[in-house]
């Protein structure tokens, strides 16, 4: 399973590489804004005007600080949509796109059950994103240094590894529904759905009492309610496991039952 | 090692549909060891789709496929591991040299196949440093063949082989299909090329609309194919006397020129032309794709007005 996983790691190498130079361009330019937007006057008092809902759902109160004005600009929405894009495409691609091309075909007919091959994707989907959460872990670091942001390593770890886990669960959903019908288009609509979906019931729960129970059913709201850069790590996160096991195990066993395309 | 002869893949029964389509159905088949299978028929009669069967990338909706005394469906991963399969449309890894993509896929099978790997190449004249991606198509196709035959597989499924591939590369390919068969190998050989199935293959089944409609040897489909005999004589001979001759189907006298359709012998007719005098004699016989067309209802190109 390790050598089925490091393969397909080896042949998106180049990819990744792209993205991860992306977003740490992404993460440099944002973070360059920093110094102006600290400077000015009147800031903090301006956004303490805005109506609280409103604050709390765009993590506006510690925008004057470095932590807070990062969280705002690249962990809210920016990055877990971009991770969530990155592990989105990966996942499809990963079974789906393999199976529409063609390709996958010498590799399903070896001694070996479908569900070891999607357990070696579902790591190197992880793996990738981890990758990807790691340039991010590295730039903000860099940048906090070097602007003298004052952001503490335990909260940039906390930072990067929310959007890991927002990444990771998108993704580990598409190549669960890759897996379970081979189709891409199908496997990147369900999971940027449930991502959209998941990001306005975020916001909604924030900004309306009504929706606020329901919030715990969108893993981008488990992980954004606690912001790992202003808060730190929390256990919430990890509640978005589940989702992808269940996606996954169900993927593998309509996967092993399946016909393939024989293009 | 499996005797030369036993039963290595048994299809029973096997049926496939999708949807509404009935696209396989009632199919029995039995590929033996040391045999070469040839399984023919026009586009859409469902050659990959049995093949898909086979390899358990397509699920029977009926019947079953046992290799090696595994159900390909209950125990998948057991049936296949003596398994070498070429799709019809071979595409591999865009991104991956020819040698990484063969060395990876003999890692799924947990084996080290450098040395064939390497010796399989040389003898297809394939550049195992290129990217499978600048190939072209029949370069693609060798590389597709090379990962069919590298693990030295005691059951070969090859779905439209040929394709792309130069007239020297198909001598190759031809001559490790034997060499697989000599050692004891089972072998299917799908194709809508009739001369292919006719030098390669020992039996033969040949489909049409999803149905086996005819499964035979080789040698006994030659030997029931039939014989057109265009004589020029000097004096006609009587029509009803050519008709008595045993295993003629047709024949025809007009002056001088005389035709006859027939199987099996041909002595006794020329023992009852002779007297009259044999001028010339040209002899035609039927082919693979003239008993297929004749089973199935479609006039060979010979027979088209």
């Amino acid at each position: 399973m390790t050598a089925l996983a490091l393969q397909a790691l080896w042949r998106d190498r180049w990819s990744l590489v792209r993205w991860a130079v992306g977003i740490t361009a992404l993460v440099v330019a944002l973070s360059a804004l920093w110094p102006s937007i600290h400077s000015v006057d009147g800031l903090q008092t301006m956004l303490e005007a805005y109506p609280a809902a409103l604050r709390d759902a765009f993590g506006l109160d510690q925008i004057s600080t470095g932590a807070g004005y990062l969280d705002v600009e690249l962990f809210s929405i920016v990055l877990p949509g971009l991770f969530s894009a990155f592990a989105i495409s990966r996942g499809a691609r990963l079974v789906a796109g393999d199976e529409e091309s063609g390709a996958l075909l010498p590799e399903l007919v070896v001694p070996r059950p479908r569900s070891h091959l999607l357990a070696a994707y579902a790591c190197a989907t992880c793996a990738e994103v981890v990758l990807l959460g790691v340039t991010v872990l590295g730039a903000v670091l860099g940048c906090s240094a070097v602007l003298a942001m004052g952001i503490p390593l335990g909260r940039v770890c906390a930072a990067a590894s929310s959007v890991v886990v927002i990444g990771a669960a998108h993704g580990l959903l598409a190549l669960a529904v890759g897996a379970a019908t081979g189709r891409r288009a199908l496997a990147v609509g369900v999971a940027g759905a449930v991502a959209v979906a998941g990001y306005l019931l975020h916001v909604a729960g924030t900004l309306v009492t009504g929706v606020a129970p329901w919030g715990s059913w969108s893993p981008i709201h488990l992980v954004l309610a606690h912001p790992g850069l202003t808060q730190g790590w929390s256990a919430t996160w990890w509640w978005v496991a589940p989702f992808s096991v269940v996606a996954l195990v169900a993927g593998a066993w309509s996967f092993e039952r399946r016909d393939v395309h024989l293009t | 090692m499996t005797d030369r002869g036993a039963a290595r893949v048994v299809v029973r029964g096997l049926g496939k549909d999708f949807g509404d389509l009935r696209a396989v159905h009632d199919v029995d088949l039995t590929l033996r060891s040391g045999t070469v299978t040839g399984l023919v028929g026009p586009n859409g009669a469902g050659k990959s789709t049995t093949i898909g069967a086979l390899v358990a990338l397509v699920r029977p909706t009926r019947g079953t496929v046992v290799i090696d005394s595994h159900d390909v469906v209950r125990d998948g991963a057991r049936a296949l591991a003596g398994v070498g399969y070429l799709p019809s449309v071979f595409v591999g890894r865009a991104a991956s040299t020819a040698r990484r993509y063969l060395d990876d896929l003999a890692r799924l099978r947990r084996l080290s196949l450098t040395t064939t790997i390497g010796t399989l190449a040389e003898r297809l004249r394939l550049d195992l440093d290129q990217p499978i991606g600048h190939m072209s198509h029949g370069t693609r196709q060798k590389v597709g063949v090379v990962q069919a035959f590298m693990h030295e597989p005691t059951v070969l499924l090859l779905d439209e082989p040929t394709t792309g591939l130069d007239p020297l590369v198909q001598d190759q390919l031809w001559q490790m299909v034997d060499e697989r068969r000599d050692a004891g190998a089972a072998v299917l050989l799908s194709s809508h090329v009739m001369s292919e199935v006719q030098r390669a293959a020992d039996d033969v089944a040949m489909m049409s609309d999803g149905l086996i409609v005819l499964a035979d040897s080789m040698l006994e489909l030659t030997r029931r194919r039939s014989t057109r005999l265009e004589l020029r004589v000097l004096s006609p001979p009587l029509l009803p006397v050519l008709r008595g001759i045993p295993g003629v189907r047709h024949a025809s006298v007009s002056g001088h020129q005389v035709e006859v359709d027939m199987t099996g012998p041909t002595s006794e007719l020329f023992t009852v032309l002779a007297p009259h005098g044999i001028e010339s004699v040209t002899c035609h016989d039927d082919d693979l794709a003239a008993v297929f067309a004749d089973l199935c209802g479609t006039p060979t190109e010979r027979e088209k007005p």
